[in-house]
């Protein structure tokens, strides 16, 4: 097992260094001047001077490379050519909004699209089983940017009982410490602004946990269908296995493998997902500020984020490879 | 088991005539994927015939018909610059529709020459080819798109290049290793023990059958390109000229105004989720009639 | 009392192209610690047999159609899945083919042992069971105790896992022992070691066992006594050595003539039975085995022959048995060409189904 977990580390570090390599290629191999192109056409030549000596334009690009992968590891990303703050501060800064949101989303996201799997693959080709395929099908499709604004138009405007934009109400004054507002209010124990908290989080975190939902729920469903039909599942009723730990032990247990894959691939989708999800309901995280930089030309901001979500894709897909090893001794051994 | 055994054979002999025909049969018996497939020819045609059949001019400003609600007049209202609604719907399909499709099929261009290197270059270029595509999955969606257009700059032919080379790796390695795994199948030893050619292996046997789980993938990534050039025009990267109509650009404007016009979401939406639907039925049904596995 | 009484035993399988008839009215008694071998080719139904008289049959798409299954006087076709559950694995085992797939890969061999002790009323620990397990292991001569128990399915070989299959069907001492072509795919040695094993073990808890098997070499060595299903249906069934001394059916007859024996003469010729087995989506009118029987007569084209007795415990369905001297020949005596069917239509067509191994 030591030995898997260390194989599969070993494999996924050409692939960070591929990701920060297409991230500094992403910045220096702008058409045109990179200085120019980055700080506009109405710059001071002075300033395009200092960006091209700080980008070390005028070096072979393997320096270049090497200074920016040793400011990576420092924790230096560049400075917004916006805002002049450090990037790195600004993107934590904003960072606990968006884990906040991606992590309900994800919990709301695998436990209903589990309880739905499970429910349909009970009677494949029923009436649930329909039903439950179409709304599957519903949520795959159905992109954010239109369920975003239909759940806000009737749950916030028809109905009038959730907020549509922010992540509390401006008007209550909490210290937040961590960023991370639902522990934030919890620990301090103002839970009238937790309420309000949770509130705000409802319709975005539902919204961003449309589509894993789905997709677990999908593969969960033809996972159980396909476990239940094994041989080692007739087995264990021969034995007289009550039906209740048949599906626990023999069904679920044998299931997990493509579902956990699956949640890893969604994490991913979950990450694009906050982009879109953030601009529709006003959230101030990482994905609205891509948006923001992408508007702006800022592409440092553009440039590390997009680094930040692949390094954090990445390093979920290594947890779940991880996982599997847990889940099946064969694994281990091969 | 031997009647079972005889009828595993379609799927591993190369596919025939009546391998298509049974293929078909069943397709046309899956009642879904016959109305998504349905549905999906209705939007083709009435992209192609938008010209004529659109009510008005999907450019065309009326200041004075701004945000009418959905009436007679304009079956799904108009917008903040009084343009019908249903117009630009219909002409933003044609943009949808050609990009999504160019989009796929840049991307199985790129995914058929990796996939192809990767099995024959050699280890090494295995290898790199590999790697290469774990590096371009490992930016998730959208994020690669939006990576490649800030880049390249806003347009058609950028969000097609740009929107194809985030679908590339998924080809890539789904052709790997469904190649990979007819190399090494029991059927293909047993022409090669026979001495067919190697070519004759290799496209008349091989290919054919690599070909399905593509052209699965294919549609079903459709839905999703649809989706994702929509999103990229919904977070401004669309068309740059605003007086063109594009899905996502509609959609935005629709956002913000969700509040007090929500027909501005409803119309574009409504036929985006109907689009993506019925490719998405196609797709599954597909799936299921190609693959004999699935079935119970 | 008789252990297990079947009684015209129906079973259909929904499937793409059609309803299968799988087994169609099949009747037969075993009695407390007695071997019973059904022996047929693939498809025969002798799979699907066995399953129904566990009820594991992948119902809804299988089902039971029609007649009894009395065990112990208790109808297992009637009986409420409370009853089943608890019959199952105590007083009715089962053993099945392919012992690759047969146990439970993120499993290890203690837990899913245990389970066949517990059936499910205990928590994750295998501890209150442990010396039991041990005994198990013992009896069924699997090496390294508790090692063994904290292994997992594919850490061990075919003839092992069948081992580990053994252990659990036999560790509640059942009345009935359903083995389902238990020695397929194992190597010989292999196969005469759990062919002993099952044969010693059943015998010291006076355990009675259904042998499923398509072969006769298997049957031979194990059993008393014989049936032989052909198409759904139990075309014979007598006395081991009754069935290879003076087979009836012309299917027997046929059957014992294409297995080879080592004490035959080298030179002997081994006779194929010509054709294949009846489409049984649309099964025949007359008697399934016409259309590749050399004995055939006109009726027999269109009426189903009846079991009936013909000596000590041997019945056979047929109009027209073979003599000891056809048999030992493994052809009819009269020369004269069997009867063409009265239409031509739709005989002796070969449709195919998937998803439906028998």
């Amino acid at each position: 097992m030591p030995r898997y977990i260390l194989r599969r580390l070993l494999v996924s570090i050409p692939v960070l260094f591929g990701v920060t390599l297409i991230a500094f290629a992403f910045v220096r191999l702008l058409p045109g001047d990179p200085a120019v192109t980055i700080l506009g056409e109405r710059a001071t030549p002075a300033a395009i001077e200092r960006l091209r000596t700080s980008l070390g334009l005028d070096r072979p690009i393997w320096q270049q490379y090497a200074e920016y992968m040793s400011n990576l590891l420092q924790g230096d990303l560049g400075n917004s050519t916006i805002t002049a703050a450090p990037v790195t501060k600004e993107l934590f800064s904003r960072f606990p909004a968006t884990l906040e949101l991606s992590i309900c989303a994800l919990l709301i996201g695998v436990t209903a699209g589990l309880w739905l799997g499970r429910a349909a693959a009970r009677r494949p080709g029923g009436g649930t089983d329909g039903g439950l395929t179409l709304l599957s099908l519903l949520g795959i499709s159905i992109p954010i940017f239109v369920l975003g604004p239909l759940l806000q138009y009737v749950f916030g405007v028809v109905l009038d009982w959730l907020p549509t934009s922010g992540r509390i109400n401006p008007r209550l004054f909490v210290s937040t410490p961590t960023g991370f507002l639902l522990w934030d209010t919890a620990s301090q124990g103002e839970w009238g602004a937790f309420r309000d908290v949770v509130a705000h989080l409802v319709l975005p975190s539902v919204t961003l946990s449309m589509m894993p939902m789905a997709m677990v729920a999908r593969m969960t469903r033809s996972s159980v269908i396909e476990v239940q039909r094994e041989d080692y599942v007739r087995t264990a009723r021969a034995k007289g296995v009550v039906p209740p730990r048949i599906a626990r032990r023999h069904v679920m247990r044998n299931a997990w493998l493509p579902v956990v894959t699956v949640i890893g691939l969604q994490v991913g989708a979950l990450l694009a997902g906050t982009v879109i999800t953030e601009t529709v309901f006003g959230w101030n995280g990482v994905g609205s500020l891509v948006v923001n930089a992408i508007n702006q030309r800022d592409y440092f901001v553009v440039q590390s984020a997009i680094l930040v979500f692949a390094v954090i894709f990445i390093v979920v897909n290594l947890l779940v490879d991880i996982s599997y090893a847990l889940l099946d001794p064969r694994i281990s051994y091969r | 088991m031997s009647a079972a055994d005889t009828t595993a054979a379609p799927a591993t002999r190369a596919p025939s005539n009546s391998y298509w025909r049974l293929v078909f049969r069943r397709l046309r018996r899956n009642r879904p994927a016959m109305a998504g497939l349905v549905c999906l020819v209705v939007v083709i045609l009435a992209a192609v015939t938008a010209p004529i059949i659109a009510p008005y001019d999907p450019m065309k400003v009326s200041l004075a018909d701004a945000y009418q609600s959905p009436n007679a007049a304009h079956l799904m209202g108009t917008d903040k610059l009084g343009r019908d609604i249903l117009s630009r719907v219909l002409w933003g399909s044609r943009n949808s529709l050609k990009t999504g499709f160019f989009a796929v099929l840049w991307g199985l261009a790129i995914g058929g020459v990796l996939g192809s290197l990767a099995l024959w270059g050699g280890r090494i270029v295995d290898a790199v080819v590999m790697r290469f595509t774990d590096v371009l999955l490992a930016f998730p969606g959208i994020l690669l798109a939006i990576g490649v257009i800030s880049w390249l700059g806003r347009g058609d032919v950028q969000m097609t290049l740009a929107v194809g080379l985030s679908l590339a790796p998924i080809f890539t390695r789904l052709l790997r290793a469904s190649l990979l795994s007819l190399q090494e199948s029991d059927f293909v030893l047993a022409l090669r023990s026979v001495g067919v050619p190697r070519r004759q292996i290799l496209f008349r046997h091989m290919l054919p059958n690599a070909l399905t789980p593509l052209i699965v993938q294919a549609t079903l990534q459709l839905g999703t390109t649809i989706l994702t050039v929509a999103g990229l025009g919904f977070l401004g990267l669309g068309p740059e000229d605003p007086r063109i109509p594009e899905w996502g650009t509609m959609l935005i404007e629709g956002a913000q105004m969700i509040q007090t016009f929500p027909h501005l979401v409803l119309g574009p939406g409504a036929c985006l989720v109907a689009i993506v639907v019925s490719v998405n039925l196609l797709g599954d049904g597909l799936r299921d009639a190609l693959d004999p596995r699935v079935r119970r | 009392m008789t252990l297990l009484e079947v009684e015209d035993l129906t079973v259909r399988i929904d499937t793409e192209f059609g309803t299968v008839h799988a087994v169609n009215g099949i009747s037969l008694s075993v009695e407390r610690g007695e071997t019973l071998a059904i022996v047929g080719e693939s498809g025969c139904g002798k799979s699907i047999t066995g399953l129904s008289l566990a009820r594991l049959l992948p119902e809804p798409a299988a089902r039971i159609a029609g007649g009894t299954i009395r065990f112990e006087g208790i109808d297992l076709v009637t009986a409420s899945p409370r009853t089943l559950a608890d019959l199952r694995g105590r007083d009715v085992a089962m053993i099945f083919q392919d012992p690759m797939s047969t146990l439970n890969p993120v499993l290890t061999i203690g837990e899913q042992m245990a389970e066949a002790l517990l059936r499910g009323n205990y928590g994750v620990s295998i501890r209150p069971v442990r010396d039991r397990l041990l005994e198990l292991l013992d009896m069924v001569g699997l090496p390294g105790g508790e090692a063994m128990l904290r292994r997992y399915p594919h850490q061990l070989s075919g003839g092992m896992r069948q081992r580990v299959m053994i252990a659990m069907a036999l560790a509640q001492k059942p009345r009935l022992l359903i083995a389902d072509e238990p020695t397929t795919g194992l190597d010989v040695t292999v196969e005469a070691q759990i062919l002993d094993l099952v044969g010693r073990l059943t015998e010291e808890s006076e355990t009675a066992v259904i042998l499923i098997t398509h072969d006769l070499g298997v049957v031979a060595g194990v059993s008393r006594r014989v049936a032989v299903m052909y198409c759904g249906t139990v075309i014979e069934t007598a006395p081991t050595d009754t069935l290879f001394d003076a087979p009836m059916h012309p299917y027997t007859v046929g059957l014992l003539h294409a297995t080879p024996s080592i004490d035959a003469d080298a030179d002997e010729d081994l006779l194929a039975i010509e054709g294949v087995p009846p489409n049984q989506l649309r099964p025949p009118a007359g008697c399934p085995f016409a259309p590749r029987c050399a004995w055939r007569q006109e009726r027999c084209w269109v009426e189903v022959p009846q079991p009936r007795a013909v000596g000590e415990q041997h019945q056979v369905a047929c109009h027209n048995t073979a003599t000891r001297e056809e048999a030992q020949q493994g052809r009819p005596a009269r020369l004269a060409p069997a009867p063409p069917p009265p239409n031509l239509f739709g005989i002796g067509e070969v449709v195919t189904f998937r998803g439906v191994s028998t």
